[in-house]
């Protein structure tokens, strides 16, 4: 087949994952692009699958394949209910399942770049990223970052929630600074400074920021804030 | 050398050739081709929410290339009871998405005769399905569409187009009206919280200002064009009030402002 | 084989404090994957003002020869040491006389002004445009996440004890998420009365 025309495009924008003990934080930008152009300063990338679960998706890369994405994966998880006497579908099963769903358009691939939160069973909590063929960790990670600005992203994460290239002041650089889990204003701090510095120095990212956080005491709760405008 | 990865074990291009992708079995230019490129064609589409509901217009011309072809065209339609759709791009596929989907949408819906019917958000989800469905089978509508009307006791306002790619905002245009119109509208409407304080009387105003500046500024558009006005009860999901404006044609043109301009941008004298 | 900016690669950042400067770089010298050399410093002092060069490493070589060159020359005609202002235009000149055919480096200036006592940085693309920055400068492979750490990390009239670590954090943290740069660093802080260079030993792959 001549193919002129590309069936994909790229919308910007940027999401970030951070998981503490017992709470998960998904965070998005809201602004939609194509090239320099700004389709919508209020579109939202982060979204909560199934009514009463934790469950978290936060999906970047082309605006429709990450929707529909989206919308396969709030399908998969009220299905389960249905076909598993109203058993929840859990976040390990969920991470698994998008894996699949992600490496059955192998040869089409969805362009979109995933990261998925929640709590498990023991209320404790689960983040996993992908890569747009389905390439996911099934232990999990601690912090993740996808889009536009994830190269910006990425390395502060690094020193700021791994403590990388920290050392214990007194060891002389023997110790590393051990890693332990964060409380959340100390996370919902650190989402707000990355989105505030890759707003600066990256054009597709800005206009509002929308922050969702899952715990074991407080559930689903939801926070836009606004970003730099320009 | 190349030490990249993706060369590693590779033959070289300069010894051996260039990969020969032929294996991969294509019928050169087959008898089925799909993606292809718009013949006649609408240009921009405008839409703005006010308090009450949406304000939508688009001018009546069809082009063929460079040449008007057709100064008749209707680009809006009504669908259904609570929606207005823009269409730009194709006419062809305009014409399908109207007068076949939509068409046969609505007569099976108004079939059940069961007291409900398709609003605002039903018809843009199930044109999104269609526009993405068509894309992944890479023969796309060669459309941006703007769906515009009432949902959920407020206005609605959405785009759709040939990638599947859909947004919403308060502020939308197509074609040249996303980059003439869209910075007009959102000097009205730059968020969502500020729709509540534009009266309809300042959103048809603003939108008849775009349409003069689009048939100032965009070679493929025309001085005559059809505005719908989507008015709703606030709060209710009731039948909303939509006023369609036929054959308006431009007020008001002027180009005394051009004696004013010095320069292209910072230039004073 | 393609992008000369990204053969050899490297890193370096420039950062301001209350009055002082800080300026780093990467030590690793590359030929694509292959690493070749772990103590290729790109940052040179000529008297007072410090050069940063990231790039093609034979230009990276060839441009702090040239400016030791001018700079001296500058030294004997002007019987005085050369500022970091005015060190920023010959820098910009001299890749603008190759315009059409350019060093494939992206230079970083860093020092303070003797008479005035501020501190200075800037920063220019491969033709010499400059830029002046308040802030912060970055280069190299690794400028994006240099970009992310500092816009982060940075905040103004950080004292040098502070500039330092602030510095060495930004550039360690984004060079490890970049294949082509690290293998250590060198970091200067400039004061107006001493110059402190440290060697930061960070992760050896």
């Amino acid at each position: 087949m001549r193919h002129g025309w590309n069936p994909y495009t790229d919308n910007g924008g940027s999401i970030i994952g951070i998981a503490g003990d017992d709470f998960v934080i998904l965070a998005g930008d809201t602004r939609h692009t194509s090239g320099y152009n700004i389709n919508s300063r209020d579109e939202r990338k982060v979204y909560r699958l199934g009514e009463n679960s934790s469950l978290v998706l936060a999906t970047v890369g082309f605006g429709a394949d990450a929707k529909d994405l989206a919308q396969t994966m709030r399908r998969a998880v009220e299905d389960f209910k249905f076909q598993h006497n109203l058993k929840d579908m859990t976040v390990s099963a969920a991470a698994q399942f998008l894996c699949t769903v992600l490496y059955g358009n192998r040869f089409f691939p969805k362009y979109a770049y995933c990261i998925l939160g929640g709590l498990d069973k023991n209320g404790k909590a689960r983040l996993y990223s992908y890569d747009p063929v389905g390439s996911y960790s099934k232990e999990g990670e601690s912090r993740a970052a996808a889009g536009a600005a994830s190269s910006l992203i990425v390395p502060f994460l690094d020193n700021q929630v791994e403590f990388k290239n920290q050392y214990i002041p007194s060891s002389k650089g023997t110790q590393e600074r051990p890693v332990e889990h964060l409380d959340r204003d100390t996370v919902v701090r650190l989402v707000k400074d990355a989105f505030t510095g890759a707003t600066e120095r990256h054009i597709e990212v800005g206009d509002g920021l929308q922050i969702v956080t899952v715990s074991a005491q407080d559930g689903y709760q939801e926070e836009i804030m606004p970003l730099k405008r320009d | 050398m190349n030490h990249f990865p993706e060369a590693w074990g590779r033959p070289r291009d300069d010894v051996y050739g260039s990969y020969d992708r032929s294996v991969f079995g294509h019928d050169a230019a087959g008898p089925t081709q799909h993606t292809q490129q718009p013949i006649v064609t609408g240009t921009s589409v405008v839409a703005l929410k006010f308090k009450d509901g949406v304000v939508i217009a688009a001018d009546n011309l069809a082009s063929y290339g460079s040449l008007a072809r057709f100064n008749d065209v209707e680009r809006l339609r009504q669908v259904g009871t609570h929606t207005i759709v823009g269409a730009s791009g194709d006419v062809s596929d305009m014409q399908f998405l109207y007068e076949k989907q939509l068409e046969n949408l609505i007569i099976a819906e108004d079939y059940q005769e069961d007291g409900h019917g398709l609003r605002a958000k039903h018809i843009y989800s199930y044109l999104s399905r269609v526009m993405y469905h068509r894309r992944s089978k890479m023969d796309p509508l060669w459309n941006v569409l703007l769906v515009a009307g009432w949902d959920d006791g407020k206005p609605f306002l959405a785009s759709a187009d040939l990638l599947g790619t859909t947004f919403s905002s308060p502020a939308l245009a197509s074609g040249f009206g996303a980059h003439l119109a869209v910075p007009l509208l959102r000097r009205i409407a730059p968020d969502e919280a500020s729709v509540a304080n534009i009266t309809r009387e300042q959103a048809i105003k603003t939108i008849e200002e775009c349409m003069k500046v689009l048939f100032y500024r965009d070679a493929r558009s025309m001085n005559k064009y059809t505005m719908a006005i989507v008015t709703g009860k606030e709060g209710t999901n009731d039948e909303p009030d939509i006023e369609i404006q036929k054959d308006v044609s431009l007020k008001q043109q002027s180009w005394k402002f051009a004696e004013k301009i010095r320069g292209y941008g910072a230039q004073t004298v | 084989m393609s992008n000369p900016f990204s053969i050899n690669g490297g890193a370096v950042v420039a950062m301001v404090g209350k009055d002082c400067v800080a300026i780093g770089c990467d030590l690793r010298l590359g030929m694509q994957a292959l690493t070749v050399s772990n103590n290729f410093p790109k940052i040179f002092s000529y008297g007072d003002a410090f050069l940063g060069l990231t790039g093609l490493a034979t230009d990276v070589t060839t441009m702090s020869e040239i400016f030791r060159y001018k700079v001296n020359m500058y030294r004997l005609r002007e019987e005085r040491d050369i500022e970091p202002q005015t060190m920023a235009n010959l820098v910009s000149s001299t890749l603008y006389e190759r315009r059409f055919g350019p060093y494939f480096v992206s230079p970083v200036i860093a020092g303070i002004n003797q008479r005035t006592g501020e501190p200075f940085i800037c920063g220019f693309d491969s033709i010499g445009c400059i830029d002046f920055a308040k802030d912060f400068i970055v280069s190299g492979t690794a400028s994006d996440q240099l970009f992310g750490t500092c816009e982060a990390l940075w905040e103004p009239d950080l004292e040098p004890e502070d500039l330092f670590e602030t510095c060495s954090q930004a550039l360690l943290n984004a060079v490890d998420r970049d294949a082509l740069s690290g293998w250590g660093a060198h970091v200067y802080v400039i004061t107006k009365d001493k110059i402190i260079k440290r060697l930061l030993k960070g992760r050896q792959d």
